[in-house]
């Protein structure tokens, strides 16, 4: 019972991470970001290229990675979204799904679509807590995990720039009106989700074998995260994540196994009809 | 001729005019004008998984294809015909799959088709197939079902039925094991076994104790392991494919299990010890008699060359391939270039020495080829071999 919590907060977490990306951006453009998965891929394959075929320093290799990922963030969203920020919001969200092909594609082409392992083929070091063991890489994915999202919330609420990011997300056409740099503080809310979920990616790297298609069923997961947390808000965000991430384990242990993948969107389903907005979102008033 | 293939390969897709005009000009231009040159280039499909999550599988199996149709051409083609492999990319899905099959032999109008990789997109291909009286010959699909599928389905790949009957001898009398967990992967191959070797393991007094599965793709196996021993088992019994299996071994070992795993013919691949390293130690699976670390000859022959023109070693879904091609061209040798000859010239050959194991076809065009047991060990793949049990006897 132990190891399932353990499972179950590891798989949250990195949901939690990936989420923030989802809901900030839809917190400031009412816009889901379908391509925000493959950020998360495009994080483990700059950690995989630098760290594991460039042999560069792991720490240095991190850093260089999410920041390379931050501005992928940027750059998708000057190159696909920005022209397309007052067009009908279909035409974002097909541009998103296009966005998210080419990137998949892309890196399949250069790296090939078989599985690469960032961590080796090395045993991890265990730990045992009670009946529950825990891999040195899994501590190190709740440590950096719970930092970030310290992190945030510090950002969000006290810093200038994080005001303008709340502000914006108010809403849109005040904020422009008002003399905030919109552009800027679209930039910045994507680079910092895009850092989050390239963060995100390279802790997913460690645990697991990488793939130009591991990104997919991961936004999945975690966009069902957002939107039971509360879509636009980032508490709600992180909530729902560690939600999601219990309810499959727990549910996978009562239930047959080949359903684990389904209880992420029984719970999506249920909420839809019962709670709509979320367990921290905003009322519906807000939706425009 | 060797810059002819070069360039053949790469541009797979033209009409019978172009190719002829290349072969042509190429041969004015060399200055090397053998008469054989001129015949017809002999082309066949090949409709298999090449983009996507489980590209690998079918890339693999493309270079081996690849390698035996240059052989072939090096050494003068069939007849003096060169051959020529048209490529279509199924994506692993089997809709996709059918539209290939379509495509090759409406428009490519191929009298022969090798594919696909998965069951499921080999199945949906095979009517197709059986309504035009093309060959399908797959190199890699294990489902029961294809047995039946028709008169024009061949496979070089081992049904299910049997490898699955092969584990449950072997942990029932070998291992005297009586109660054993499933983890499988949840496809038509994971079911195809689990189902086969469940029949055979109860059949024998053996009770299957927990059936877990998981989705294709999945990274997560935690849970699943850990209700497989939950169940207290003598040994956990593992149908998949390695992109999961060497993390879900690598996951096992973390949360410190220690039972038996028993393992399956996809289970042998060098990526596999790339990936989960010393996780795969001691895992026992079936395979065709013959493999990678064999020294006879045809296999050491097939092994060097491959890495030399890839630059890595041959898995058993390319030994797969390479003996596929080799097959129909001894059939077309034999029978003639059409879907009639090829077809009753297959159900002739007798232990044909493949790379993936000695060949020979059964009267439902299935493939019949020797099984044995192999293990890992310090980071190798071994035959298992206890001295003390006798793994095939349950009389005994």
């Amino acid at each position: 019972m132990a190891q399932l919590l353990v499972n179950g907060l590891i798989a949250g977490g990195i949901y939690a991470l990936i989420a923030i990306g989802y809901t900030m951006v839809y917190g400031v453009l009412h816009f889901i970001n379908f391509a925000h998965g493959e950020i998360v891929t495009a994080g483990a394959f700059f950690f995989y290229s630098l760290h594991v075929l460039w042999g560069w320093n792991p720490v240095f290799s991190f850093f260089l990675s999410v920041l390379l990922c931050g501005g992928l963030g940027c750059l998708i969203e000057r190159g696909a979204y920005r022209p397309l920020r007052y067009a009908s919001r279909i035409s974002s969200l097909v541009t998103a799904i296009g966005v998210s092909v080419i990137l998949q594609n892309g890196l399949g082409a250069i790296f090939g679509f078989d599985p690469k392992s960032i961590s080796g083929s090395g045993e991890a070091v265990v730990y045992s807590i009670r009946n529950a063991f825990i891999t040195r890489p899994q501590v190190a994915v709740l440590a950096s995990a719970g930092g970030l999202l310290a992190g945030l919330f510090v950002f969000l609420k006290w810093t200038y720039i994080g005001t303008l990011i709340r502000a914006t997300g108010d809403d849109l056409s005040a904020a422009v009106s008002t003399g905030i740099p919109v552009d800027r503080t679209v930039s910045v809310t994507f680079f910092v989700g895009s850092l989050l979920a390239g963060t995100a990616g390279i802790l997913v790297g460690t645990l697991q074998d990488i793939q130009p298609t591991m990104g997919l069923p991961f936004g999945i997961k975690a966009f069902t995260a957002a939107v039971v947390g509360g879509i636009g808000s980032v508490p709600g965000a992180v909530i729902g994540g560690l939600f999601i991430g219990m309810a499959e384990n727990l549910g996978a242990w009562i239930f047959p196994t080949g359903y684990k993948d389904a209880f992420a969107f029984l719970v999506l389903i249920l909420f839809m009809l019962f709670r709509p907005r979320g367990i921290l979102g905003k009322s519906a008033l807000h939706n425009g | 001729m060797v810059q002819i293939d070069g360039f053949l390969r790469k541009r797979c897709r033209r009409t019978a005019v172009n190719a002829a005009w290349v072969l042509i000009l190429s041969f004015g231009f060399s200055g090397c004008s053998k008469e054989k040159a001129f015949k017809d280039v002999y082309r066949i499909g090949a409709l298999m998984v090449l983009s996507g999550n489980d590209a690998n599988y079918g890339r693999d199996s493309q270079r081996g294809i690849d390698l035996a149709a240059e052989e072939i051409n090096n050494q003068g083609g069939i007849h003096g015909h060169p051959v020529e492999v048209l490529y279509e990319d199924s994506k692993g899905i089997p809709r996709e799959g059918a539209t290939a099959m379509q495509k090759l032999v409406s428009r490519d109008r191929v009298p022969v088709v090798i594919g696909g990789i998965f069951s499921s997109e080999t199945l949906a291909a095979a009517p197709i197939a059986e309504r035009n009286r093309v060959v399908l010959f797959s190199p890699g699909s294990s489902s029961p079902n294809i047995t039946y599928a028709g008169d024009c389905i061949f496979r070089n790949w081992i049904s299910d039925a049997f490898e699955g009957s092969i584990m449950a001898d072997f942990a029932r009398w070998g291992k005297g094991y009586t109660k054993v967990a499933i983890v499988y992967i949840k496809n038509d191959y994971g079911e195809g076994l689990k189902n086969e070797f469940t029949v055979r393991f109860e059949s024998e007094g053996g009770q299957v104790s927990t059936m877990e599965s998981y989705e294709q793709g999945n990274t997560d196996f935690r849970t699943q392991l850990l209700k497989a021993v939950r169940s207290g088992p003598d040994a956990i019994y593992l149908p998949g494919y390695y992109n999961e299996l060497a993390q879900l071994l690598k996951q096992a070992r973390e949360l410190r299990i220690n039972t038996q795993f028993l393992s399956v013919v996809s289970f042998e691949d060098p990526k596999m010890l790339e990936l989960a390293g010393s996780a795969a130690e001691g895992v026992i699976y079936s395979t065709p008699a013959v493999s990678m670390q064999d020294t006879s000859s045809g296999v050491r022959t097939f092994v060097d060359r491959f890495s030399k023109k890839y630059g890595r070693e041959p898995g058993l879904f390319a030994a797969h391939g390479y003996d596929a091609m080799h097959i129909l061209a001894l059939a077309i040798e034999k029978g003639g270039f059409t879907a009639d000859g090829i077809r009753n010239s297959l159900y002739r050959i007798q232990n044909y020495p493949g790379v993936s194991g000695l060949t020979s076809f059964d009267s439902n065009g299935d493939v019949i080829k020797p099984v044995k047991l192999k293990t890992v060990r310090n980071g190798k793949f071994m035959d298992y071999d206890e001295p003390s049990v006798s793994p095939f006897a349950p009389e005994g």
